[in-house]
């Protein structure tokens, strides 16, 4: 059998080194992904609970206790309170962060920091908003930074407000100065835990009031979206890869058998059977996915332990522990990869059993099936060269076959990489479901709201205003958050029906829809903070922007006064002036770009840097791969060529001929990819983004990206063919005729 | 008076790493002969056949054809010369398999661009009619019979009317029929004016030549002149060649 391994598979030692070589990258960055993406779940998870992390946050503006009201209710164990401010404040680069300042953090354990000193969520170091110390004001007093800790309550850079944590005695200074937003969080231990986070408080009379109520699963699916994300993007690059290698194994087992067929048949009239040879395929082309997987498995260690940090990072924190290697992960990818291995050489050798012992005697050659195009040599007006190159492709059809649909993969990959990035740039605001207005402002009325933006108009145009009335009602024991736009916003994606035009009209998401099983022109009973008893029907479903939003849209409680205005400005140099002039007292200016500018950056620059890598791993491997098939159809053509050269063609004809063929089967690899990006790219793009937790990208790729994509892969895979092409020259007459 | 010297081969030596197969072979070619290469297996038949046509380089020694030497062409002159002046017969046939009987004809004359693209067709049509393959004109290589894949190939080597034509044991795969079928059409083009230069180990096929040259060892053995064939005088001829044959030691 060794032998038999030998004689066959000697000739293909190429192939079995790139076998092996796609089976580690990909095995390596799938093992590695999914170790990192689980001990990002898993780690996260024991970080809840070992600093015994609440199941619900309740956060209200304002400061009366609500700790009281909370333990009355049936299905809480205990509540802790934090009281704390609200601020805007400004760092050294003059970016505005949202911080939420008490001086307790839950139960984690941190030194009481000093005097006019704060310790920040983590978050803020990574992303370089803040280092020790640094300097900021709030009102008049200023603080230094002290210190930095992994929150794992608010610290995802998902969240809007990160927490600082204070001196009793600071907060103090903090909150009586004027004007100053008191707030305060309450952290609930429930008795049972839902998943709908409303409805883990369903007898909380004044959840109608609270600002926002986050449960445990809200939470911690905010700290692993982001990895999420980057972990399924890699992933998909991964099973293409994979993909490529089935290709190439059976490319390579075609080929070779192609080649060998001699050889088999000698071994047939020698008494070796079709399993005999079958199993010397296999174990020679299973013994190079093993080493792939071996050498990947190993190396996982150490780069499932970076790319855990890296994503630690994505989610604000920094104090990773280590991860070790999931033995189930490593047994799980070897076998899918293994069992997919071995259907595809068990499919690609079934030529073998068509070898006839008789083919020993006839120099191997296989009976080629004549070319059934219409392409007549003899009729053709076209050049000679192009109907012989055309009639050569459709010969080896099956070798260009492969080249086309490896090229088509190789550009329908980039162009999802690229279309992913594109998505990210400039529309993270859309996909994590923030706001994409210059700044909120937060007003008591209507008159206080009319006064500050004519006062803001004053010192810059105001380009657009409206307002964004948010209340809640109380839907099938649900607090459901309505908002009342002046304009509903155009992100908003109408799934069915229409936009709330009556009074009693609301249009709900399409997640509360599911939740709560209710249906289009269903007519529902609530209470909203007005009425105690409202009927509303039910006008239409939308598509929420990200999946954690259970949200409304409605005309109700038109009676209370506005409180929350967006404002967009005709020139933004001026923001930090009217943040600093008009946010105090009664008015507070909430600059919603500079507060999330620094998620989105990251967002983007992490996808930017993935899709990157990826690109340059698709461009080297797309490269390998058409100089493989380039050489390997040049190796089982050689004959034909030779022939060819004694009919007295020139090696530049010869190698323009090949280009030819080459360039038909990129030309239609090239139109595939195109075709698949067009029918299926989007679709599982948003397949893709919704398993990431989000489910909106609407987002088409530039031409010009396009163009780049496509002239980048047919330059590289031109050179190369135009490179392996050169072995045409070397081919001698006599050592094939 | 002996023909002109077509092709005239100076110290060809061929190594094959450290083994060496021809060893400075000097021999002339003449026009219009029928020259017949015979010796034992592995003697280098083939390969001086390969290494005189171009269809292989020699270690050393010269190919002069015209004067000039064969062996120092450029690839667009080598393959001029490959279109233009010579045809090669092969044991395994060598034809392009996915194409048709007429295309594979037409092929080297479209190559070569001296006529029209009709005036090719209708040449290849002629050849093909000439030897017998009429009904096979448009049908795949695939199949045709070996004695006719060998027709098709011969009609191949002819459609550019080359000065020479090369056959390496172009009936080695034929049974006794089709294999005098492919002699017959050999000694035909001799007869016009052809000059072949066959290498075989069949006594049959060597009956057809005028000129057998006996290689032993890599090296030219023996150099005989037969008188043309003449299919009345078979068995004279027969017993002179089989009778120097055996002086050589075949």
């Amino acid at each position: 059998m060794r032998k038999i391994i030998k004689s066959l598979i000697l000739g293909q030692k190429t192939f079995m080194i790139t076998i092996a070589l796609l089976t580690f990258l990909s095995a390596l960055t799938s093992m590695t992904i999914i170790t990192a993406y689980r001990a990002n779940i898993s780690q996260y998870q024991s970080a809840y609970r070992r600093d015994k992390l609440p199941d619900v946050i309740v956060k209200v503006d304002n400061d009366h206790d609500i700790t009281a009201s909370l333990k009355k209710l049936t299905n809480v164990k205990s509540v802790v309170s934090n009281a704390g401010i609200v601020s805007q404040v400004m760092n050294k680069n003059n970016e505005n962060v949202a911080l939420f300042i008490s001086n307790k953090s839950t139960n984690i354990h941190l030194k009481t920091p000093d005097k006019h000193k704060i310790i920040l969520s983590s978050y803020l170091k990574s992303n370089g908003a803040f280092k020790v110390g640094d300097i900021f004001y709030i009102g008049q007093q200023q603080l230094t930074v002290q210190g930095f800790y992994d929150d794992y309550l608010l610290g995802s850079p998902l969240f809007k407000y990160k927490q600082g944590i204070v001196s009793q005695e600071t907060l103090q200074t903090l909150q009586q100065q004027k004007g100053q937003q008191k707030s305060q969080l309450a952290y609930v231990n429930v008795l049972k835990m839902t998943r709908n986070s409303n409805a883990v408080l369903s007898d909380y009379q004044d959840r109608l009031q609270t600002d926002i109520i986050y449960n445990k699963i809200y939470i911690q699916k905010a700290y692993t979206m982001l990895p999420t994300i980057v972990a399924l993007v890699i992933i998909l690059a991964a099973t293409f890869l994979f993909g490529i290698c089935l290709f190439v194994m059976r490319f390579a087992l075609l080929s070779g058998i192609e080649k060998d067929r001699q050889k088999i048949a000698t071994f047939k009239t020698l008494g070796i059977t079709n399993q005999q040879v079958n199993l010397a395929y296999v174990l020679s082309y299973l013994g190079s996915n093993l080493v792939g997987l071996v050498a990947a498995t190993l190396v996982s260690f150490w780069t499932s332990n970076l790319v855990f940090r890296f994503f630690w990072q994505l989610n604000g924190l920094t104090r990773a522990q280590h991860v070790s290697i999931n033995i189930a992960i490593v047994l799980v990818i070897s076998m899918i990869m293994m069992g997919f291995s071995i259907a595809i050489i068990l499919l690609s050798l079934k030529p073998i059993k068509s070898i006839s012992p008789t083919a020993a005697f006839h120099g191997g050659q296989s009976k080629s099936v004549p070319s059934r195009s219409h392409l007549s040599l003899t009729k053709s007006s076209m050049p000679l060269q192009i109907v012989l190159a055309f009639k050569d492709y459709r010969q080896k059809i099956g070798h260009y076959m492969t080249f086309t649909l490896v090229i088509s993969l190789f550009v329908f990959l980039s162009l999802m990489i690229m279309t992913l990035n594109q998505g990210f740039k400039g529309k993270t605001n859309d996909l994590l479901g923030l706001p994409t207005v210059d700044l909120m402002m937060r007003t008591p009325n209507n008159s206080v709201r009319n006064e500050a933006l004519k006062n803001i108009g004053t010192v810059t145009p105001i380009k657009s205003s409206g307002y964004n009335q948010e209340t809640k009602i109380l839907l099938k024991d649900e607090a459901v958050p309505v908002h009342r736009y002046s304009q509903i916003p155009h992100e908003i994606k109408l799934l069915a029906g229409h936009q709330p035009k009556q009074p009693n009209d609301l249009l709900i998401s399409n997640s509360l829809m599911k939740t709560l099983h209710l249906s289009i022109g269903q007519t529902v009973r609530v209470k909203t903070a007005t009425v105690n008893n409202k009927q509303l029907t039910i006008v239409g479903t939308y598509q929420t922007i990200n999946n954690l939003g259970k949200e409304a849209y409605g005309l109700i409680d038109t009676s209370l006064p506005i409180t929350s205005t967006y404002i967009n400005l005709k020139n933004t140099t001026n923001k930090d002036k009217l943040l600093n002039r008009f946010s105090h007292g009664n008015v507070q200016l909430i600059d919603t770009s500079a507060s999330t500018q620094n998620l989105t950056t990251s967002v983007q620059r992490a996808v930017e840097v993935l899709a990157n890598v990826i690109l340059l791993l698709t461009f080297i491997v797309s490269g390998l791969f058409v100089y493989l098939v380039s050489y390997l159809t040049i190796e089982t053509e050689k004959r034909q060529l030779a022939l060819k050269k004694m009919l007295g063609f020139t090696n530049k004809e010869l190698r323009t001929q090949y280009l030819l063929r080459a360039g038909f089967a990129l030309t239609l690899g090239i139109v595939l990819s195109l075709m698949l990006n067009k029918f299926i790219g989007s679709t599982s793009l948003n397949n893709l983004v919704s398993l990431g937790g989000l489910t909106k990208l609407n987002v088409q790729l530039p031409l010009s990206y396009n163009l780049f994509i496509i002239a980048l892969l047919i330059f590289e895979s031109s050179l190369i063919v135009l490179i392996a092409s050169r072995r045409i020259t070397k081919i001698k007459i006599g050592d094939f005729l | 008076m002996p023909n002109n010297s077509i092709i005239t081969v100076q110290q060809l030596s061929k190594h094959y790493d450290n083994h060496k197969i021809l060893e400075n072979v000097d021999i002339d070619i003449f026009e219009s002969d029928f020259t017949v290469i015979m010796g034992p297996s592995g003697a280098g038949k083939s390969t001086l056949l390969q290494n005189i046509s171009t269809m292989d380089k020699p270690t050393n020694g010269k190919v002069l054809f015209n004067q000039q030497d064969l062996t120092q062409f450029t690839d667009k002159k080598l393959s001029q010369f490959r279109k233009k002046e010579i045809g090669f017969i092969f044991q395994s046939f060598n034809l392009i398999d996915h194409l048709s009987v007429l295309e594979n004809v037409c092929l080297p004359g479209f190559l070569l661009h001296s006529k029209s693209k009709q005036q090719v067709v209708k040449r290849a049509r002629q050849l093909l009619t000439s030897l017998r393959l009429s009904d096979q004109i448009d049908q795949a290589i695939t199949h045709l019979s070996g004695g006719q894949k060998q027709r098709v190939a011969i009609a191949r080597s002819l459609i550019n009317q080359p000065k020479l034509l090369f056959a390496d044991e172009p009936t080695g795969a034929l049974d006794s029929t089709a294999g005098t079928e492919v002699l017959d059409s050999l000694t035909l083009n001799n007869q016009n004016g052809q000059t072949i230069v066959m290498v075989t180990h069949d006594l049959k096929a060597a009956l057809r030549a005028d000129r057998i040259l006996f290689i032993k060892d890599g090296k030219i053995f023996g150099d005989r002149k037969f008188s043309p064939y003449d299919f009345d005088q078979i068995e004279t001829r027969r017993i002179e060649i089989t009778s120097w044959l055996e002086e050589m030691g075949w």
